[in-house]
């Protein structure tokens, strides 16, 4: 980005890259306007007065919807669209690879897996209320049982891919066969789940998906510049004295976690973790902390306008986010694609 | 009866699409099922059986080979072009990210669609069961024909494993010949798919079985490979009658919990050497 500046704060100096701070604010700006346009439309639009009136008043019966409805329901999306873009790029870089995401380590074939047997078998008896532990449960013994399994005196990114994917698509048969033979419902409002969606959010999801992610967030900062080197060919990186093989797994389980709680909350949507970082790549091209703090913002953008497509499209009906998310994303990733062949 | 044939027809079927696929994209952890290929035409299938319910059978065949060329022609796009530094890895995470894509589209249209889903699970899961003879005949002489035309090919795909250069050498007019490849590939994926529904890693594991009996000449191991998952699918088959008494799993279950230790076991064993 050229312009970069040097910020001291007496013993305290960084290098800021400025005008790609800028752009991210910027950025951030556009997501608020999707936050705001998220609140006041929906199936009782507000006009401007009204959702002020709203905003200052929670219990008359326009605030209530604000609050206790579209508010939750709104950061909840955007905060599991950050935990998956964040978690996409880190796969991205350390598995050296663009189209890595946190489908190809089967975080999220097992984060379904777990899920889809816990509504099947537990739901009945212990209610929904533990869904998300068993999602992320699920999401982290995938990746360790890929890493286990590629493992062989170290790991490679070719390995840790075949195995996510193989795993995957053993998990996915199991998920399938869950679905099959449990009753009708059951297999509904998986289904619902399996396609994303942030339906239903209220306070308590939010406060505890934001713990989580602040958690994660406090864990993964030291190891940020690590990330950064992860793209370097092995060999180089133990020149330069990086302990490659721990920092893979290191960096792998952190974004299987931050993976494996926005998946527990939003479903398995999918695309948003592949999209996201190239989103964020294509618009700051130079890695580094703004980068990250872009592909973050973006994957919360493309979460909550998703949700909004997916409220605002056909109105009767309440679509599930990850359709919508899908659709964002598939243009994007053809384009890619060719991109990347030529 | 009817469920004998057509798992023995789908069995070769995949498995000598997942041979032509592994020698055609030089790739061998090529198949229909993880390139994406099954999940193009799964998606079409879904797309119309939700647009209209009283669907004519011929039609959500149309709709299977349809979906299965789009995927393959994506799928050709990036396998074609010149080698990159990460090449067999690339194809195959764009392939993944492919059928991921293409699942997403078939769970989003059934959540939509909530009759359908009844109906279109077990498909979606792989069955052979109950299908009536009238229905399914096309398609088991559609896939019989194909896998009588690749007989003519097996020595020009000889050549072509030996590499494109000496193909050319060899007066082989390469682009054709992979043109059919992917023909006759889509033509027996989505006959497949539009038989038997999503069965996955019969298309891969089978040729390394068959190319691990016969050796590596294309005229002993691909005949070799169609008789082998016949063989495989039948026996999946008769295990997923008899696996929980009074139901059934689904045998495209079956066909993942067979197959994915064998596909783990043998990425073991070669993938480290790409790095």
């Amino acid at each position: 980005m050229g312009e970069a500046r040097v910020l001291r704060l007496g013993r305290f100096s960084r290098v800021v890259a400025w005008r790609a701070w800028c752009r991210v604010v910027a950025a951030l700006l556009v997501v608020l306007l999707i936050l705001l346009a998220s609140l006041a439309l929906g199936e009782a639009a507000l006009s401007a007065p009204q959702w002020l009136a709203a905003l200052r008043s929670p219990d008359s019966g326009a605030g209530l919807i604000l609050w206790q409805l579209r508010l939750p329901r709104t950061l909840l999306g955007a905060l599991v669209g950050a935990a998956l873009a964040l978690s996409g790029w880190l796969l991205q870089q350390v598995m050296r690879n663009p189209l890595a995401s946190p489908d190809t380590l089967g975080v999220t074939a097992g984060a379904a897996t777990l899920a889809v047997g816990y509504l099947a078998f537990l739901a009945a008896d212990v209610g929904t209320a533990w869904m998300p532990l068993a999602a992320a449960l699920g999401a982290l013994l995938a990746v360790l049982l890929v890493m286990l399994a590629a493992w062989r005196g170290g790991t490679t990114p070719l390995r840790l891919v075949l195995m996510g994917i193989g795993l995957s698509t053993l998990l996915s048969a199991v998920t399938t066969f869950v679905l099959v033979s449990s009753p009708l419902t059951t297999t509904l409002s998986a289904y619902v789940w399996l396609t994303g969606s942030v339906y239903g959010g209220n306070w308590s999801d939010v406060g505890w998906l934001a713990a989580c992610f602040g958690v994660a967030l406090v864990v993964l900062m030291p190891w940020v510049r690590l990330a950064l080197l992860a793209p370097l060919d092995d060999g180089l990186a133990v020149g330069i004295g990086v302990r490659v093989q721990w920092t893979r797994t290191l960096l792998i389980l952190l974004a299987a976690g931050l993976a494996g709680i926005a998946v527990a909350w939003g479903g398995a949507m999918a695309f948003v973790g592949l999209v996201a970082p190239h989103v964020a790549r294509r618009l700051l091209r130079q890695p580094g902390a703004a980068q990250i703090a872009m592909a973050v913002v973006v994957g919360a953008g493309m979460t909550m306008a998703a949700d909004l497509a997916g409220r605002l499209l056909f109105p009767p009906l309440d679509l599930p986010a990850g359709l919508f998310v899908a659709a964002i994303g598939t243009p994007f990733f053809l384009g890619l694609m060719m991109k990347q062949a030529r | 009866m009817t469920r004998t044939l057509v798992a023995l027809t789908v069995g070769a079927g995949l498995g000598v699409a997942g041979g032509i696929m592994q020698t055609l994209t030089r790739n061998p952890l090529a198949s229909p099922g993880l390139l994406g290929v099954n999940a193009g035409a799964l998606l079409v299938v879904v797309c119309l059986a939700t647009l209209g319910s009283g669907l004519p059978g011929w039609l959500a065949s149309g709709g299977a080979f349809a979906g299965a060329a789009l995927a393959a022609l994506a799928v050709w796009a990036i396998a074609m072009r010149p080698a990159a530094p990460s090449g067999p890895l690339r194809l195959i995470l764009a392939g993944a990210a492919l059928s991921a894509l293409f699942h997403a589209f078939s769970q989003a249209l059934l959540v939509i669609d909530q009759q359908g889903l009844d109906t279109m699970l077990f498909w979606l899961a792989g069955s052979v069961a109950a299908r009536p003879l009238t229905q399914v005949w096309p398609l088991m002489l559609v896939t019989l024909a194909v896998l009588l035309a690749c007989w003519f090919y097996l020595r020009q795909w000889n050549v072509l494993a030996a590499g494109e250069a000496v193909a050319v050498g060899a007066g082989i007019s390469v682009r054709r010949l992979q043109l059919i490849s992917v023909m006759c590939v889509v033509l027996l994926a989505g006959a497949a798919v539009a038989m038997a529904g999503n069965i996955v890693f019969i298309g891969l594991i089978v040729p390394h079985l068959a190319r691990r009996l016969a050796g590596p000449d294309h005229r002993h191991w691909l005949p070799l490979a169609a008789l082998l998952g016949a063989a495989l699918l039948l026996v999946a088959d008769v295990m997923s009658r008899t696996l929980i008494p009074p139901r059934e799993v689904p045998i495209g279950v079956m066909t993942a919990l067979l197959g994915a230790p064998v596909f783990m076991a043998l990425v073991r064993r070669q993938g480290g050497r790409h790095g």
